[in-house]
């Protein structure tokens, strides 16, 4: 930074500091634009991208961090018979979340239009799967999976499709080897009558056929 | 002062150098950029570090808000202008004669008035884009345009917010009280100008905080950021917080500064009891600024760190309603502070406009100085649902005193009116469109502190109705007015009387079209806060977008007629109006100096019963 004569006396033994139009206006109309992007497509663009890029199977232990009211990732991809711990995570400090995975909705009809309560299609029937590790779980709701408890056993519920209802902080770790189910599943939280869900919290599996 | 300092090559320059730099704007937004990216980091990745938490948390998140703002405040020009001579450096921040002077760290106070009402008019097109979106969700009766609830919520918050902070409490006091008030009192420059530069460089941060608060997440509380509601919000209520912040802080610079102005620098002569109406406005809403903000700063920093620690100040542990009260107790004065610049517009405006003297002139700043006394004592009247019998009393009874000493401000606008010879101009049309729209707000205003009638319509659209109508009604309409007013003093050219007159026919047709619809929408049971409602309100919904949607256009034909005026209008004189207040008594648009030399007052300005000037030394383009 250099520095030059201070002078109250009118700017004309002053060192100018210029600065040009096209850097200044081009800047503004970039960060506008992103800012734009970013304000109202964020969650599409995700989505976009985690869809195109991340398309390689996950093995192993798979994280899925809930929030207020998204999922990270929102995309998961998995290979039939590949064996997965999935490690959920509830991130939020203030509301329960669960995590449930299949097709199509079941709804209940109500004043502004029939609401979805729970998948038509439970990705976990019949599915071996081995709970670990379950901390602050409101209730786990087994329906017709096929389960083993390591450790604690959290509060069981029934009704519904399998579900974890994770309290605010709460995590629990799902181990199984991927069903012979391949296609497109969607998980979601239908806590507070659909409204998580609506909010954004929601993502999609894609489970690759066998090789 | 000079002193010479080597620079980065060792050479020493005494000489004229040009210097090729990176646009302020761009360097703040640079330095913003690595603030946040570096604290953030330190913050998230250090300091606090959790397993399994993303790379941007609550807390990390408000401290590299901090760091980014900052930044931006130094790249803009506060580095130069403010801290290298604080530490006993030297300013070499020169600022251009051009455009460009308007996009950098300034302190001549015209260029900050200029930059602030840039601002508020850069935060009112982006809210009134949100309003458009509420009205567009609201033309069905159920979810379209947003997919879910909170989105929807999030845009009224926007909308009220960035209204609230960076129009209503700005607009006239920031831009137009900067600009005209040290013309108006014969100084050359504000108390602070320093201060006042930084300060109008945290409004488009605050604006570009709140507007991008949905990036963290939703939140549901509207502008007021309501305990214990704002905590069980995602994280978006965290940049509502701190958004606010920055422009109340900004305001709160603002008040600091013209209360200075007004007390230390008028011209010799300018007694108190000559201090002008717009003046005395100001000083009235400094003064309840300085009184109000730093509390309701507070209390958002309180809500702040229940969000990100949590603190449980406001939860069940804590206690609910206390947010509120502390809330209300600056919310109800905040809406005064954006009616009393109003009031003070007329009663600068209608005098000139009739060239007749001011009416009753000492009961119209006794009105504005009893509304900022009375406003503190208020509030619960925004909390009647949930209060005892006998504590509505005394807030019902305040409610309805403080339409007393608003009703000064209309008696000495009628007054003043009564047999003048009133020019029924653009400015004038709408200074009595807003005392038309004030009176039906303030009205209805009379019946809501009736507990009676309140219980009944809390909450529903006859409230928003209410407000809209002393907000937009007596505010904005006064707020164009000013604009229309003081174009030529801006630019030196005169608007079009023909489209001006359009415009506001135009603007308070939509604005009536939409709002009065409102109460009777309001009284039919639609309440405020849902996007999704009983299906027999959806008619009169549509037909209030409809209106909307003219209202928003009338208000962009208006900016557009103004902009296309201010660059290509007809030059007119100094004094257009034939005013006497001090702010036409210099050239315009005004010099860099504004007074060469300071004018010795000698008379009143409202005083039109002679063709005198209230000033010993008359300025004129004849330089001997």
């Amino acid at each position: 930074m250099s520095k030059v004569i201070d002078s109250h006396n009118g700017a004309d033994s002053v060192g100018r500091r210029e600065w040009g139009k096209g850097v200044f206006f081009g800047t503004l109309t970039v960060v506008l634009l992103i800012g734009i992007a970013v304000l109202f497509g964020r969650y599409w663009l995700e989505g976009i991208y985690q869809r195109t890029f991340e398309k390689t199977p996950m093995q192993g232990t798979v994280h899925v961090f809930q929030f207020d009211y998204y999922y990270e990732p929102r995309h998961l991809t998995w290979r039939v018979g590949d064996h997965v711990t999935l490690a959920i995570r509830n991130m939020s400090s203030t509301h329960w979340h669960e995590m449930v995975i299949g097709q199509g909705f079941d709804t209940v009809p109500t004043t502004f239009g029939p609401i979805p309560t729970q998948f038509k299609r439970d990705f976990w029937d019949g599915v071996p799967v081995t709970i670990s590790d379950a901390t602050h779980i409101d209730n786990l709701v087994l329906n017709h999976a096929k389960a083993t408890f390591v450790g604690p056993k959290p509060n069981m519920a029934t009704g519904g499709d399998f579900s974890p209802t994770i309290q605010p902080g709460g995590s629990i770790n799902l181990t199984f080897t991927v069903p012979n189910k391949p296609g497109n599943w969607d998980y979601g939280c239908f806590v507070q009558q659909y409204m998580h869900y609506m909010a954004g919290m929601n993502g999609t599996i894609t489970i690759l056929p066998a090789k | 002062m000079s002193s010479v300092v080597s620079d980065m090559q060792g050479a020493r320059s005494a000489h004229m150098k040009v210097k090729r730099m990176l646009p302020p704007v761009v360097r703040g937004l640079l330095w913003a950029l690595i603030g946040f990216l570096i604290v953030n980091t330190l913050v998230s990745e250090v300091f606090d570090r959790m397993p399994y938490h993303p790379y941007v948390t609550r807390p990390s998140v408000t401290l590299g808000w901090v760091a980014a703002v900052i930044g931006w405040l130094l790249g803009v020009g506060a580095w130069e202008g403010f801290m290298k001579p604080y530490f006993g450096g030297t300013a070499d921040w020169v600022v251009p004669n051009d455009w460009r002077k308007y996009f950098m760290y300034s302190i001549d106070h015209k260029v900050i008035g200029m930059q602030y009402i840039f601002s508020s008019l850069g935060g009112f097109l982006i809210a009134g884009f949100a309003a458009m979106l509420m009205r567009l969700e609201l033309m069905k009766d159920h979810m379209w345009i947003f997919n879910n609830p909170g989105a929807y919520l999030s845009t009224v918050g926007i909308h009220g917010t960035v209204m609230m902070f960076s129009v209503g409490t700005v607009a006239l006091i920031g831009g137009f009280g900067n600009y005209i008030v040290p013309l108006m009192i014969g100084a050359n420059s504000t108390a602070y100008p320093r201060m006042s530069g930084i300060s109008q460089w945290l409004v488009p941060a605050g604006i570009a905080t709140v507007v991008l608060s949905p990036i963290l997440g939703q939140w549901t509380t509207g502008w007021r950021g309501y305990e214990p509601l704002a905590g069980q919000d995602p994280a978006g209520i965290v940049f509502y917080y701190l958004g606010v912040f920055a422009l109340t802080t900004s305001s709160l610079m603002v008040s600091i500064n013209l209360t200075a102005t007004i007390l230390f620098k008028r011209a010799p002569g300018l007694t108190w009891n000559r201090i002008p109406m717009y003046a005395w406005g100001m000083l009235t809403v400094s003064l309840l600024n300085l009184i109000w903000l730093p509390e309701i700063q507070m209390t958002f920093l309180m809500g702040l760190l229940s969000a990100i620690i949590p603190l449980p100040y406001f939860s069940q542990l804590g206690s609910p309603l206390t947010y509120m009260e502390m809330f209300w107790l600056f919310g109800h004065p905040e809406v005064y502070i954006i009616v009393v610049p109003a009031f003070a517009l007329w009663q600068e405006l209608l005098p000139v406009m009739g060239q007749k003297s001011l009416f009753a002139r000492q009961w119209g700043i006794i009105g504005l100085v009893f509304v900022m006394i009375l406003s503190g004592l208020v509030w619960a009247h925004h909390m009647f649902t949930n209060m005892r019998n006998s504590q509505m009393l005394p807030f019902s009874f305040f409610t309805e005193m403080i339409s007393i000493p608003t009703g000064f401000s209309f008696l000495v606008a009628i007054g003043t009116m009564w047999k003048s010879n009133l020019r029924l101009n653009t400015p004038t049309l709408f200074i009595l469109m807003s005392l038309f729209n004030f009176l039906i707000g303030g009205v209805t205003g009379v019946l809501l502190a009736d507990p009676v009638v309140n219980l009944q319509a809390h909450d529903t659209f006859f409230v928003i109705a209410h407000f809209h109508y002393t907000i937009i009604g007596g505010m904005v309409f006064s707020w164009f007015a000013a604009f229309y007013y003081w174009l030529p003093k801006f630019s030196g050219r005169m608007y079009n009387e023909f489209w001006g007159k359009i415009g506001a026919i135009w603007v308070f047709i939509g604005f009536n079209g939409v709002f009065f619809q409102l109460f009777l929408l309001g009284l039919k049971g639609m309440n405020r806060w849902v996007p999704v409602y009983p299906s027999y309100l959806q008619p009169m919904n549509f037909e209030i977008s409809l209106f909307g949607f003219l209202l928003g256009l009338g208000f962009v034909f208006n900016f557009l007629h103004i902009a296309w005026m201010w660059h290509k209008g007809p030059v007119v004189g100094n004094n257009p109006w034939h005013s006497k207040t001090l702010e036409w008594q210099t050239s315009s648009p005004p010099a860099n100096t504004n007074f060469d030399p300071i004018p010795q007052v000698i008379g009143s300005f409202y005083d039109y019963s002679d063709s005198k000037l209230a000033v010993a030394t008359p300025y004129s383009d004849k330089k001997s």
